[in-house]
């Protein structure tokens, strides 16, 4: 026989799952919207130190609360008089900062968590899992809050906070996918060349829960960024005289029936941006990962 | 396939293995059993041939390959790998059997990492083995991609990107990649299409040749093994039932479960009928195995003392054909019946 038989190597399936990601997620509307009002959102926070715009943190005590289109500010100003147009791109900046660093955090924790617990089981996923449900077992915010009463207010506490609170999140879903791939055949067939198990967790089972992984992460941004504000509203995340949308909505609250703009202004950022990580997740999830849906 | 001019000794001597899996039969009585996927399994494989393991789904054949090729641990008895015992070793020597006994599996799409290009697939073993530099692993799996047939040019595709046969080439180039001297072959062409299926076991065939390549063929299909094998053995419920060279298993062969299973081989000449064998009765619990011997429930030769213990033992029939049957006197083989009519 020859060993290059023609009839099996000659056709190959001209199928890319590459380029159909993108045409699927264009396919989305909705999640296009979303991608749309999260790259405005990051456009906000990388632009602040670049655009023209007033010291955010200029008090200027001659026009408190000024309207929106009051001349000199666009967005019109808050309770100090500072301009809050540009209290909006440096808040924004912050307020993103805070929740990409804690979904990072919580997201590589507890992929690693979910890795090692779904691939030796046993004892140690005994004890992870177990780990992972006393986490749970807190209200969301009252686990926030316990850490941020140990450790003080702030801008790295906040975060650390909240992205403790998401570790679950992800360590969950990391393990039940960690649990499947762990048993397919190129697992195996790894095991049959020698592969330790790190080369297992990285090469194979890691880099196939990618997709996964990519979902969850942008999901949850939308709740870090509700998390992050919910903890400036509070005072107890970012401090004075820095602030994030999170503080703008607390101290605009006050002026709620005088000067609404002052607090609707944030709020409506959060709730846009939110909003589109949201979509652009659901999106995401249904391009790359339908077995995610719930 | 060539066969043994002189007598070698065996490259695989596997003797009384047994893998057991727990079950939990009941969560209210609690009671526990074991499956017996393995029983007391005994052969040798020599340098150079081909063994065809056969049997219907879930007689343990698949985790006899694995247990044999170190995937799964064994619960009793003994594997000796050249003459070497390869059950209570070290890493460091795991590592190196690694090398010498590579698998190739059923579903290459499923043995693929579906993340990984061809070059990648291939030259993983070698990376893990660390075998050679980068420029010399180069080389070595752009040989292997035309040793098993690609295109040198394939080497930066994903697996989605071949089709079926291709990928099962992919799986015996990775499985080639560190010169083993033993490949266990796992169902590797039960999930082809039938004109593929001749493709890959040509190439298989071939490669024995070329590179002097020792094969576990497990499969459920008896004419690819009749076609490969240059010994088989049945398999049925854990324990090989049946050990013969190919020409007098097919041509004569002795027990009844043997006999059932080659009637429904379909035969290659129209004019020829025979009498096909139906086996009926249910397949004894596994995890709760009979009384005397595993095939009684389905045995058209049973009798009142394959009800009652002991098991039948391995009994020669003639050199190299052993059977595991009380009644091997009585059973006549009727396989091919010339028409008549």
């Amino acid at each position: 026989m020859t060993t290059v038989s023609s009839l099996d190597s000659g056709a190959v399936a001209p199928v890319s799952a590459r380029e159909s990601l993108f045409a699927r997620l264009k396919k989305n509307r909705l999640s296009l919207f979303g991608g749309v009002l999260v790259l405005l959102a990051v456009f906000m926070a990388i632009s602040a130190p670049f655009l023209p715009l007033q010291d955010p943190d200029a008090v200027d005590a001659s026009s408190r609360l000024a309207p929106i289109g009051a001349p000199g500010h666009l967005l019109g100003t808050d309770e100090l008089g500072r301009d809050i147009l540009s209290r909006m791109f440096w808040g924004g900046r912050i307020t993103l900062l805070v929740s990409i660093a804690a979904t990072l955090i919580a997201m590589i924790a507890g992929t690693f968590l979910g890795l090692v617990s779904g691939y030796f089981l046993g004892w140690t996923d005994t004890v992870i899992s177990r780990g992972i449900d006393v986490l749970m077992a807190f209200p969301y915010f009252l686990l926030a809050l316990t850490v941020i009463a140990i450790l003080g207010p702030g801008l790295l506490n906040g975060m650390l906070a909240i992205a403790l609170v998401n570790v679950p999140f992800f360590a969950r879903i990391i393990r039940g996918s960690t649990l499947s791939l762990r048993e397919a055949d190129y697992v195996l067939a790894a095991k049959g060349m020698g592969a330790g198990h790190s080369r297992i967790l990285f090469r194979h089972i890691l880099l196939n829960s990618l997709p996964t992984l990519v979902v969850a992460t942008t999901i949850n941004l939308g709740f870090m960024i509700t998390a992050a504000a919910a903890l400036s509203f509070l005072g107890l995340g970012v401090q004075p005289p820095t602030s994030d949308w999170g503080t703008m909505l607390a101290s605009g609250r006050q002026y709620l029936s005088s000067a609404p703009h002052t607090s609707y202004l944030p709020g409506l950022a959060i709730f846009l941006t939110v909003l589109g990580f949201n979509l652009l997740g659901d999106g995401l999830r249904d391009a790359l990962d339908p077995r995610m849906r719930d | 396939m060539s066969q043994p001019s002189q007598a070698p000794a065996p490259l695989l001597q596997v003797s009384d293995l047994k893998r057991y899996f727990d079950v939990k039969n009941s969560l209210l009585s609690g009671k526990s059993g074991h499956l017996r996927a393995v029983d007391g399994v005994t052969f040798n494989v020599t340098a150079g041939e081909t063994l065809g393991l056969v049997g219907e789904s879930g007689c343990g054949k698949s985790t006899l390959g694995r247990v044999v090729s170190r995937l799964l641990p064994a619960t009793d008895g003994e594997i000796l790998f050249e003459g070497r015992d390869i059950i209570d070793i070290d890493r460091k020597a795991l590592l190196a059997l690694r090398a010498d006994i590579q698998s190739v599996f059923q579903d290459p799409s499923a043995s693929l990492n579906p993340r990984m290009t061809a070059f990648n697939l291939i030259a993983e073993p070698l990376v893990i083995q660390k075998i050679g530099t980068r420029a010399s692993r180069r080389d070595k799996v752009l040989d292997l991609l035309e040793t098993v047939g690609l295109r040198r040019e394939f080497a930066d595709r994903y697996p989605h990107e071949f089709s079926g046969g291709q990928r099962q080439r992919i799986g015996i180039a990775r499985a080639l990649a560190l010169d083993p001297k033993l490949l266990i072959l796992d169902e590797p062409v039960s999930a082809l299409d039938v004109s593929i299926q001749a493709q890959i076991i040509n190439l298989l065939e071939d490669l024995q040749k070329r590179l002097d390549l020792t094969y576990l063929f497990i499969s459920h299909d008896l004419s690819v093994v009749q076609h490969v094998a240059d010994r088989v053995a049945v398999m049925y419920m854990g324990q090989i039932v049946e050990l013969a060279d190919n020409e007098a298993f097919y041509a004569n062969p002795q027990h009844p479960y043997s006999i059932a299973l080659l009637s429904a081989l379909p035969l290659p000449d129209p004019t020829i009928a025979r009498k096909r064998i139906l086996l009926e009765g249910d397949l004894p619990d596994p995890a709760n195995l009979p009384q005397g011997c595993r095939f009684q429930s389905r045995c058209a030769h049973v009798t009142d003392r394959c009800r009652v213990g002991p098991e039948p033992e391995m009994q020669e029939i003639s050199p190299g054909h052993i059977a595991r049957c009380h009644n091997l006197a009585d059973i006549h083989a009727p396989i091919e019946q010339k028409q008549t009519a």
